[in-house]
């Protein structure tokens, strides 16, 4: 396991380091040039064109699938028939292949005979360019995306929501509390380490989106859904050049390593019942 | 405990950034075997086969031919992951955009040889269809298909609308982009029925030059060392699109599904390898037609593709014969039941023009035959994938509505020359 682990991770790690130092047009030899392609990172526009929308998909997508996923959970928590029906179809979607998912949604959002344009049409409302038009592009890829995966947090949160204690319900409606009450003082405090998780998952996948972009859209309409690991994509395989893109890659890493280290640091503010 | 998830964490972000190799099997043969990269459907795998079956290996029984198939799309980006890994194929088709980055790249072999053979017929080749594959006196590619952009239009939407057809008004000297722009108008009247589609694939611009061309502008300056497409030429043909989509709706916009097959586009611009498909259609008839003109004539735009052999072959004598055979009059003619022939003798043949399912002799000819001479090859630069990407980005602009022809035009400029200056 050790020996697989060095020749297949660590080793194209360390190399792809090295790589983030170079100037590696693909074809022909590695120049190495230092710092220089960080250098240039800070000073391309389109890097913060695609940094700016990975945040907007990341700060869109991660509430919706949070809220979404505890929702259905609440919902599909009790033992009642039918039960195991709702749960697969939700969580169906996350074993699906996620190009082919993309693709599905791509025709279903098509500009004129889209299934969403025709159902809209119904309603004598007026046909969207969904995957063409700047404003609606980037909604369009979240919405997507968060019906693809809510249903693996949905089972995190099933999960979660097994443990509360029935005794503490049964001691808060004894204290008068309504089910609102219920839920915010008992059942949410004792699931945020369930929370916590989620959360952390949850952003470190919505950073590194890809599949959905390149199928769907391409970054477009006017690089309005580019995003980095599109962008490190186009630097490498369609640009050719590797060692910016090994730098791309490289500074993701590091934004994502901050934002689950500051997330570690303020669990110690919100999350209960970790022991 | 916490430590432990923290590590685990950090170690899942690290092993997210790893991509998985692709490995490739090798079989031991006694045969030479000969790998044929290429992104054509299961029709063209099919006609090459058959083609090696009855004709080629009878004559070479120690060669074996492997076709591999790579979308259109990825080819480009493939072949260069390939080279990088020297797991090229031996010999592969390449399109004319791809063949200045090739060439720069140095992955092709030089077939100048072939020049000096006498049973190849090197001068039946027309020249013009060379130039693209030449670059300082070497020969790295020949092309198997240099057709003319066409017009396929369905000539039942035109009879309903009692419209007088692109073949009928080129023989009077009056198919230009007004009448074109006007027929298509009237076509789409029809609810659900569009009236053009300029393009195969929404994002193919490629087919808006001929205008260009036709108004007496261009993309690039002579030299290439800088964009020009912002000029009034240029404007005028982004106008039209823009007209045409957004005022007589008579141009599919971007996302929209249609097909000129499914009948309900009335005219098409594409290559003549089209044309496999337009044979099986059955719900109405078809025609063809050149693309129209503007005051300064008619310069249609050429596809090409052609044989190269790569770099890093094992085999250089075998896979010369492989492509000498393909290229030949006898693989020409038989490749031209999809593929519009670089060689005179096979272009000018009845066998050519009178295939089954073919348009009349005379649409042939005023569609593909006589064209020809006029017609242009895109304007290539070993910096193309960037500078499609930028076009890409403008056209972007004018199907959002977001900028005028003349602002996604200079925006284009701006972009585009800073690669154009990057490269020398």
């Amino acid at each position: 396991m050790f020996l697989g682990f060095t020749i297949f991770m660590f080793g194209p790690i360390v190399f792809s380091l090295y790589m983030s130092f170079t100037d590696w047009p693909l074809l022909g030899s590695a120049e190495f040039i230092g710092i220089d392609n960080y250098k240039a990172v800070v000073q391309d526009p389109e890097f913060e064109t695609v940094l700016k929308n990975t945040f907007i998909f990341t700060g869109g997508l991660v509430p919706l699938n949070i809220c979404l996923a505890l929702g259905l959970a609440l919902l599909l928590k009790d033992k009642l028939p039918g039960i195991g029906f709702f749960r697969t179809a939700i969580f169906v979607p996350v074993v699906t292949s996620l190009v082919v998912w993309a693709i599905v949604w791509k025709y279903m959002f098509a500009t004129d005979y889209g299934f969403i344009n025709q159902i809209l049409g119904l309603f004598g409302m007026e046909a969207r360019a969904w995957l063409y038009d700047t404003d609606l592009a980037m909604p369009v890829v979240i919405f997507i995306s968060v019906l693809k995966n809510v249903g693996l947090n949905m089972i995190l949160f099933l999960a979660g929501l097994q443990l509360v204690p029935k005794g503490l319900y049964e001691a808060a409606k004894i204290d008068g509390a309504n089910r609102f009450r219920q839920f915010f003082n008992v059942t949410l405090p004792i699931i945020t380490p369930t929370i916590f998780l989620t959360t952390i998952i949850t952003i470190i996948g919505a950073m590194k989106i890809f599949a959905q972009i390149y199928v769907m859209t391409r970054g477009g309409p006017e690089n309005s859904t580019k995003v980095l690991v599109y962008y490190i994509w186009e630097k490498a395989f369609q640009s050719f050049e590797m060692g910016y893109a090994s730098a791309l890659a490289f500074i993701l890493f590091f934004i994502i390593l901050i934002f689950t280290l500051i997330q570690w640091q303020l669990r110690k503010r919100w999350v209960y019942n970790e022991d | 405990m916490k430590k432990f998830v923290l590590f685990l964490i950090i170690g899942l972000l690290a092993l997210s950034a790893c991509s998985s190799n692709e490995t490739a099997d090798s079989e031991e043969n006694e045969k030479v075997e000969i790998s044929f990269s290429m992104w054509g459907n299961d029709d063209h795998i099919a006609m090459y086969e058959k083609l090696l079956e009855e004709e080629f290996y009878p004559s070479h029984p120690n060669i074996k031919v492997n076709i591999e198939t790579t979308p259109f799309a990825d080819y480009q980006q493939n072949i260069t992951v390939l080279a990088a890994g020297k797991e090229l194929a031996d010999i592969g088709w390449a399109a004319e955009r791809m063949v200045p980055q090739f060439i720069d790249n140095g992955i092709l072999k030089d077939l100048s040889a072939l020049k000096e053979d006498s049973d190849f017929a090197f001068e039946d080749i027309i020249p013009g269809t060379l130039s693209q594959y030449e670059a300082d006196g070497d020969l790295y590619g020949i092309p198997f298909s240099t057709p003319p952009h066409i017009v396929f239009y369905n000539k039942e939407l035109f009879e309903k609308h009692g419209l007088e057809t692109p073949v009928e008004l080129e023989k009077k000297g009056e198919w230009t982009w007004e009448t074109f722009e006007e027929a298509a108008k009237v076509i789409a009247q029809d609810e659900g029925v569009y009236g053009a589609n300029m393009f195969r694939e929404w994002n193919y611009w490629q087919n808006l030059l001929p205008h260009t061309w036709s108004y007496g502008g261009g993309m690039f300056s002579e030299d290439m060392k800088e964009f020009a497409w912002n000029s009034e030429a240029g404007e005028k043909t982004f106008g039209m699109l823009e007209r045409m989509m957004f005022e007589d709706e008579s141009h599919p916009k971007a996302g929209d599904q249609v097909a000129f097959e499914a009948g309900n586009v009335g005219m098409f611009f594409d290559v003549y390898s089209y044309i496999s498909t337009a044979r099986s259609i059955e719900d109405f008839t078809w025609d063809i037609a050149p693309i129209p003109s503007g005051p300064e004539g008619k310069f249609p735009l050429m596809g090409q593709a052609g044989y190269v052999m790569f770099e890093g072959t094992e085999h250089p004598e075998e896979a010369m014969e492989v492509i000498k055979f393909f290229a030949s009059k006898e693989g020409m003619t038989t490749t031209s039941t999809f593929f519009a022939p670089p060689r005179n003798s096979v272009l000018q043949s009845d066998e050519f023009i009178n295939q089954e399912g073919n348009p009349s002799r005379e649409s042939m000819e005023l569609a593909i035959l006589n064209p020809t001479e006029n017609a242009r090859v895109l304007p290539i630069h070993k910096e193309w994938n960037e500078i499609d990407k930028e076009v890409l980005l403008g056209l972007d602009q004018l199907f959002g509505q977001t900028a005028t022809p003349s602002e996604l035009l200079d925006g284009m400029k701006e972009r585009i020359d800073k690669h154009l200056s990057d490269s020398e």
